[in-house]
């Protein structure tokens, strides 16, 4: 099979290539869509923090009114996709395989035909952008390949004498639709064509002033918003970074090829045969290394930056997330076994004790997990907007409905209408016998791509019963809900639990966060006083935080707490007596000590406790 | 057709209706041969703009038919002029807006009738009572100007102050908050009801919160922190609250709730840029606010409540009040209670006084001064010429308030929760010469089905007769990098006691500094 050349014109592809796409670079490609898929895993990202979209015509209006407002809008829709994440991978393949394409014969029509081997460099880097988690790598993709390609079918469809007109209306317009950064990428690549081929090289720096004039007046414009320079992607350096190089890599390559060749002009799309500053391939890089050789070395370089490139951290926040939102708790709790305390917050901490609650181990592992930093069950808005959605869910279930309400629309407002939101304030309305509110909302999520059907379901469900949408938790969360109202200005969470527990005795959840919620904050004489109520709620025996707490008390007051026939497992029994003896060698009084004492006793309350009071001493 | 137009004409609902000719009508309404089944009762339709009286400007009262079929027809008809026929497979009806408004404009006065029928899914068509509509004679002021928010939140991302064009669905933004950074901004006021001038307040997490005034040719910044405003009617000077208000949440009904701790009302002197607190309605005994000056500037009205601490919120409640003001003197009178919550039992916030001087409309809630969060809250009357007020029937059972007279003082439009106890949106009620309050109506919108799915709140609905011309980016300018700022002077120096007072108090000091 013969492989493609870099002097291979785009029009005339060979049999064994389709635009210019070798069996190697479709290789290349359908790896791109494993790792995509099993790797990135897009239904993660569109979990947390994929762009939102509603199908309906208000929804675009907005984009409208911004430079690169349609690109995002493209963008947003696209993104829709990812909800299966074969199916985002595949989006997101296809662009990258079109940017491959585009920006291979941008490079085949001018002086950076003998650098085409770069276009190799644009799936890695899309990859590295992708696996960042920011949600932007399908507007930075789009906006790349809309320029690229604009480029590339303007120099192989326009004739001469349009080129010039059509370079006019052709900048503005990618600058309007694309932003800042895909215009210039265009002016660019048209100024540098223009050169090249013609010779004339001022009549390339003409096709800068359309975008210049466009800059000029949109930021005259816009010049109390910060909209025009549309950097989605600033908010990370690893993407700042990335996104650079990628729209650095055609100039470069450009740039390198025409000081290589100085005088290279094309004359069209059919290279020179007779050109002797541009010779056809030989087979071999520069310095004499076989072609296949430094392709391989691009290969292995690539695939080891992107596998380098995931940022974990991220992908294991996203994956609480959406574990959590799928309510498969065993692979949340899987994968905060595995995240370092740096890596968690507040919503990730929310998930996690969700998770430990759902599989009934909240009083047996909570502090198993000790990447925990916050230690903090319920901190409302203190937690952070960030925080609110999976709050949100939290409140919910336990039974405060109006601050989940609270919180929810506080997410609604931060993220925008995400699916889970939407549910969840449709919930609530109907808790809150406002069934014509929660309609709204259905409304609102029956324009959100597949999530049509349970949308209509619920609305025809609530047409039948106002009271009630079925598939939902809201006969379990009625009877839990507060009857008396609690005017606060700051959310308590000791207080609201109680009062939950008061409303109804049997709200295992309020029980178990409640006693949690002491836990954390070293008060074991309230643990010890609540375990009576362990009988109300069907504990076989003390779970081990429980009775990790009671050999503290005990051994503090100095007094033995009847336990109405229940008894502490010997093996707690045990730990506690080796961490005893660990204590009164005063390990705890140094760094070694401390270190030897979290290896042995680190998934303990104990360790906690004076780990805290330590903290809170030197605070 | 013919069978259709005789059935129509038999059973006594409309005598002949004009221009009933076929061309123009849609082939699903010329084609029909069905039976027409008479219903006794009329249909079902959201926004119910069934027995309304509506202004002869407004735009199409666009609108979906709640009954099941599979074709609607609709006729809408008065007295004079073509009718317009529409049909459809669906059940939403988009009017053309030409044809309704020469049918409005043609029929000030007249009734408007809308012919509904529907074809069953069996076949056959069903016929629905008139809908009987009044096309009053005088016009609303042609824009509205009002925030949209979301309903429930702390921290803001999107919110803005728009201009609705209500002889058209034209909305535009006056200034949404990612112009300037996403601050919040609200309490547009207008002067006398002039696009031209207005002010607003800007809060910002770092810098002052200050007021944005905007005259006939300039736009400046105020850098003092105002609350709720009232325009003089002479321009000189506005009326404003210094509020020091918290969020709290309850745990049953409406989640959120609104505290003013202290409160005291000030006066900005346009034109000599300064600020004073007369000790009229800055009383350190009294919380003032809700500040709504008299179309004749002689009068401010405003309510006040003793102060209490945040634990006893339930037991706020706060008196409508009134002072006397001399402007040439620039001399109070002694507040008098009009409107006592010792005598309501409820809690009086907003009022606002109509142009022609006849009715005061206010709120009466539970308790507290923020009644959109009160699902009590309901809108009274206050005759000004008897001082005796009335619940008006145009209240529901959710929140309504944030209402606003026209300048005709014919329409009132206010917010109001009664669709769902959530989103508020704007309600336009016509007022006849005896303040009879007609069934209000809500915004009508292009798209039938805009309401079903529109998550923002609508606050302060203001009635202004034009559309706010100042630039969006000017008023941006005003607030980040402004050509004009204003730095209010105490003017506590300048006046003496007996001046400021008019009344005489004792020698008092008349003025307390700013920023207490």
């Amino acid at each position: 099979m013969r492989r493609p050349t870099n002097s291979k014109p785009v029009s005339g592809a060979s049999s064994s290539s389709w635009f210019g796409i070798s069996p190697a670079v479709g290789g290349l490609l359908f790896l791109f869509f494993l790792y995509a898929w099993l790797r990135i895993e897009p239904a993660i990202e569109y979990q947390h923090s994929g762009p939102v979209f509603l199908l309906r015509r208000a929804f675009l209006l907005p984009f409208l009114q911004y430079p690169g407002g349609l690109l995002d809008y493209a963008a947003a829709l696209l993104s829709q996709f990812n909800y299966y994440s074969w199916l985002g991978a595949l989006t997101y393949t296809l662009l990258a395989g079109l940017l491959f394409i585009a920006a291979r014969a941008v490079l085949l029509q001018g002086p950076g035909r003998g650098a085409s081997g770069v276009a190799l460099a644009f799936p890695f880097l899309l990859l590295v952008v992708r696996e960042q988690y920011d949600g932007s790598a399908v507007a930075v993709t789009l906006g790349l390949l809309l320029a690229t390609a604009s480029a590339g079918l303007y120099g192989a469809l326009i004739p001469k004498p349009w080129r010039g007109l059509v370079g006019w209306v052709l900048l503005p317009a990618v600058f309007y639709s694309a932003g800042i950064w895909p215009g210039c990428l265009l002016a660019f690549l048209l100024a540098t064509l223009e050169a090249s081929r013609s010779g004339l090289k001022f009549v390339g720096l003409l096709l800068v002033i359309p975008i210049m004039a466009v800059v000029l007046w949109c930021l005259w414009f816009y010049e109390a918003s910060s909209s025009p320079l549309h950097l989605p992607w600033i908010k990370d350096p690893v993407v700042w970074g990335t996104v650079c190089a990628l729209y650095l890599l055609l100039p470069l390559a450009w740039l390198i090829s025409l000081l290589q060749h100085p005088d290279a002009t094309l004359p069209g799309l059919a290279p020179r045969p007779t050109d002797q500053k541009n010779p056809r391939p030989t087979g071999r890089a520069g310095l004499g290394i076989p072609r296949w050789v430094s392709q391989a070395a691009v290969l292995v370089v690539g695939w080891g930056v992107v596998w380098a490139g995931l940022a974990l951290p991220r992908k294991r926040a996203a994956e609480l997330d959406y574990y959590s939102s799928c309510r498969e708790y065993e692979r949340v709790l899987a994968t905060a076994a595995v995240m370092a305390r740096n890596e968690m917050n507040v919503a990730s901490e929310t998930r996690l004790h969700s998770a430990l609650y759902h599989t009934g181990r909240l009083a047996e592992e909570l502090f198993s997990y000790r990447s925990q930093r916050t230690w903090d069950l319920l901190p409302g808005l203190g937690g952070g907007l960030d925080s609110c959605r999976a709050q949100s869910r939290t409140f919910f279930e336990l039974g405060l409905v109006s601050e989940a309400e609270h919180l929810a629309h506080e997410a609604l407002e931060n993220e925008g209408e995400r699916p889970e939101l939407l549910q969840l304030l449709a919930e609530v309305n109907t808790l809150k016998q406002r069934p014509q509110a929660a309609r709204v909302f259905l409304h609102v999520l029956r324009q959100v791509p597949f999530h049509g059907g349970v949308a209509r379901t619920c609305l025809r469900d609530l047409d039948a019963n106002p009271q009630t949408i079925s598939g939902c938790e809201l006969d379990a969360v009625r009877p839990l809900m507060l009857t008396n109202d609690l005017a606060h200005q700051t959310f308590a969470a000791e207080g609201f639990l109680v009062q939950l527990l008061r409303r109804n005795p049997t709200n295992r959840m309020a029980f178990e966060y409640l006693m949690a919620q002491h836990l954390v904050n070293l008060e074991v004489n309230q643990v010890v006083d609540r375990l009576w109520q362990l009988d109300q709620f069907g504990f076989a025996g003390i779970p081990r935080h429980y009775a990790e707490a009671l050999l503290l008390y005990e051994q503090s007051r100095g007094t033995h707490v009847e336990l109405r026939g229940r008894k502490i497992r010997a093996e707690t029994l045990e730990r506690f007596r080796r961490f005893t003896e660990a204590m009164n060698q005063r390990q705890f009084t140094t760094e070694s000590g401390r270190q030897a004492l979290a290896r042995e006793f680190g998934d303990t309350y104990w360790y906690y406790y004076f780990a805290r009071r330590s903290e809170t001493r030197q605070s | 057709m013919l069978r259709f137009t005789l059935a129509t004409v038999l059973l006594g609902g409309f005598a002949l209706a004009p221009n009933r000719s076929p061309a123009g009508i849609p082939p699903l309404l010329a084609g029909s041969e069905d039976a027409l089944t008479i219903l006794p009762h009329a249909p079902r339709v959201f926004p119910d703009y069934a027995g309304i009286t509506l202004p002869p400007n407004i735009a199409p009262l666009n609108f979906r038919v709640e009954e099941p079929g599979a074709r609607y027809r609709l006729e809408i008809r008065s007295t004079h002029g073509p009718s317009i026929k529409l049909a459809d497979r669906g059940s939403s009806f988009e009017i053309p807006p030409k044809a309704w408004g020469a049918l409005l404009r043609n029929n000030l006065g007249q009734p408007l009738y809308y012919d509904i029928s529907v074809e069953c899914a069996q076949g056959g068509w069903r016929r629905f009572e008139t809908i009987t509509n009044h096309i009053a004679r005088e016009p609303i002021d042609d824009h509205l100007v009002y925030r949209l928010l979301k309903p429930l939140y702390n921290a803001y991302v999107h919110l803005g102050i728009y201009q609705r064009n209500l002889e058209n669905f034209e909305q535009r933004p006056v200034l949404e908050n990612q112009k300037f950074g996403g601050d919040c901004l609200n309490c547009h006021t207008f002067l006398n009801r002039d696009p031209g001038t207005f002010a607003f307040n800007i809060r910002t997490s770092n810098r002052l919160n200050p007021l944005v005034l905007v005259g006939s040719n300039h736009v400046a910044r105020v850098d003092k922190t105002m609350g709720y405003l009232s325009w003089h009617p002479s321009g000189r000077l506005l009326a404003f609250s210094a509020n020091k208000i918290s969020f709290f949440s309850h745990t049953q009904g409406e989640t959120r709730d609104v505290f003013d701790a202290k409160s005291d009302l000030g006066i900005y002197r346009v034109e000599s840029n300064t600020v004073i607190f007369p000790p009229a309605v800055a009383d350190p005994d009294w919380n003032e606010t809700w500040p709504a000056w008299s179309p004749d500037g002689r009068d401010l009205y405003y309510c006040r409540a003793a102060p209490l601490p945040i634990e006893k919120y339930r037991q706020v409640r706060y008196d409508l009040m009134r002072v006397r003001y001399d402007l040439d003197r620039d001399a109070w009178g002694q507040p008098e209670v009009m409107v006592a919550s010792q005598a309501t039992g409820r809690s009086a916030c907003q009022p606002k006084v109509s142009p022609d001087g006849r009715w005061l409309v206010f709120c009466l809630c539970q308790w507290g001064g923020f009644p959109v969060y009160q699902a009590s809250s309901d809108l009274y009357a206050l005759d000004l010429a008897t001082r005796t007020y009335r619940r008006l029937e145009i209240s529901s059972d959710q929140a309504d308030s944030w209402h606003s007279w026209s300048s005709n003082s014919r329409w009132l439009v206010f917010s109001s929760k009664r669709l769902d106890g959530l989103f508020a949106r704007p309600f336009f009620s016509y007022v006849d010469e005896r303040g009879e309050f007609a069934k209000p109506f809500l915004l009508p919108q292009a798209d039938p089905e805009f309401y079903d799915s529109y998550l923002n709140t609508f606050n302060l609905p203001e009635l202004i007769a034009g559309p706010v011309v100042v630039k969006e980016n000017d008023l941006a300018q005003a607030i980040l990098k402004p050509l004009k700022v204003l730095s209010p002077k105490d003017d506590s120096q300048q006046s003496s006691p007996a001046q400021a007072t008019g009344q005489g108090d004792e020698g008092q000091s008349n003025y307390r500094r700013i920023g207490r």
